[in-house]
């Protein structure tokens, strides 16, 4: 099989991280519960975690790293900890459900959508600027969007809205192990990010920068401060509830270490360069349109196209046959494909990982190509 | 036995205030305080050597990680430690 869905999830994960999480399984319980060596290498093993992705990702100590299930998980914390009914927020224009669910799951919200399309980004920091007056309760913004890889400015609105007294909660799903990443530099409040996708640790874990105490989402044992029946206000307990996922954690630690060892520099050159080689190829294809920045310093390693006369399902489910693997239709983020117009029939997204090879876009570019040669159209 | 016991508000906190002193040269015990120990109950905390305890709450303080609460353990019991 070819993968070209990373941007899903990473399926080829370093052997560095099996090897974790098959010894978490043998070897350890869950921290902060006992006393025992099982329980003490489960608390050494989360403790390196959050210390390495202290550093990763400039947070000021590790215990304002905290573990998630997902990003999804994090941007319900964040969210819900910053904004509550009749609030007003900001976001871009490229919001996954992710966001845009859990902000009409409060309810009576105004959101402000500033978007930009072509992608200018004088006229988007303008834009900002102007929003901000309005002193909404937070401004939510997406790194690099899942559909169609734009890079953000998030250092700028960062910067905008520092200036202006308004936290920042940022999505880094798709940047975090791609792209510099950094809770100092971007004086967010919050980030959240997957550890399952650019940091190569598995499914079930992610984590939540955090530089607000944050509303805890889930209540209940953290093991500490048992006699009291309200949550710990300290991080990172107050928003760690439950048992950990130790397996996932190990893994974790592993996928950070191997995205520190490789560099994101190296990581991001490769993708774009895989992504930029598809492109070239599938430019030659008839009816194929691929939705790529003109700066390639605003493009990610996620590529979305779409073929006149073809529908965006329709196509995958032919690759998949093929053994090819990517995704179609609106990649769980509407606000994003509305925002380009391509609402109506989705696209098709392919997205590299540090492990896929040029042979590997080469195979996927003629299987596309006779693909699209056969007889069937919708 | 008589040694110190330094209560910290979390696990997470704890291990970073473990980690100042190993750097420092003072070697400490990470383990569970004892449950009547405090009102919260259930914490954890830094075991050391009398002998070491204003030495490791200065380095402690400095690093901005001074414990909730300061405990000696003489005779079999626990008495309270205020600076």
């Amino acid at each position: 099989m070819i993968y070209l869905d990373a941007a899903a999830t990473t399926l080829e994960k370093p052997e560095s991280v099996r090897r974790a999480m098959a010894r978490a399984v043998r070897e350890m319980s869950t921290p902060g519960r006992g006393d025992h060596p099982a329980s003490r290498l489960a608390a050494e093993t989360a403790y390196q975690c959050r210390q390495l992705a202290a550093e990763l990702f400039d947070v000021p100590d590790p215990e304002h790293v905290v573990f998630t299930t997902n990003a999804t998980h994090g941007l319900n914390i964040a969210i819900r900890s910053l904004v509550q009914p009749g609030d007003r927020v900001v976001c871009s224009g490229w919001e996954h459900n992710a966001v845009m669910r859990v902000l009409q799951g409060i309810g009576d919200v105004e959101i402000v959508v500033v978007d930009s399309w072509p992608f200018d980004v004088r006229q988007l920091l303008r834009d900002v600027e102007t929003a901000l007056q309005q002193r909404p309760a937070a401004v939510i913004w997406n790194h690099v969007s899942n559909v169609f890889g734009l890079i953000q400015p998030v250092g700028r609105i960062g910067a905008l809205c520092r200036k202006a007294g308004v936290p920042l909660i940022v999505d880094a799903s798709q940047s975090a192990g791609v792209l510099p990443v950094s809770l100092d530099y971007w004086d967010a409040a919050f980030v959240a990010m997957p550890g399952h996708k650019g940091l190569y640790g598995p499914q079930g874990t992610g984590l939540l920068l955090c530089a607000k105490e944050g509303e805890p989402l889930l209540r209940g044992g953290t093991g500490t401060q048992s006699r009291s029946w309200k949550m710990p206000r300290q991080l990172p307990d107050r928003l760690e509830a439950g048992t950990h996922n130790m397996p996932g954690i190990a893994g974790l630690l592993e996928g950070l270490r191997f995205v520190r060892q490789r560099g994101t520099e190296s990581i991001l050159r490769h993708e774009r360069e895989l992504v930029y080689r598809a492109a070239e190829q599938m430019d030659r294809l008839p009816g194929v349109r691929c939705c790529l920045q003109e700066d390639p310093a605003q493009q990610s390693g996620v590529l979305s196209f779409t073929v006149e006369g073809r529908d965006s399902e329709e196509l995958a489910l032919r690759l998949a046959e093929r053994r090819i693997a990517l995704r179609a239709g609106l990649h769980c983020a509407p606000l994003a494909h509305r925002t380009a117009g391509t609402l109506e029939g989705g696209t098709v997204r392919m997205s590299p990982s540090v492990f896929t090879t040029r042979q590997q876009i080469d195979s996927f570019t003629k299987e596309l190509g006779q693909i699209l040669r056969e007889s069937v159209q919708i | 036995m008589e040694y110190a016991l330094l209560i910290a508000r979390s696990l997470t906190r704890a291990q970073r205030m473990w980690r100042r002193l190993q750097n420092s040269g003072i070697r400490a015990e990470l383990r569970k305080a004892p449950v009547g120990l405090t009102d919260l109950g259930c914490s954890y905390a830094l075991q050391l050597p009398v002998q070491r305890l204003e030495e490791a709450l200065r380095i402690l303080q400095y690093a901005d990680l001074s414990p909730a609460s300061v405990w000696i353990r003489e005779e079999n019991r626990y008495r309270e430690w205020k600076q």
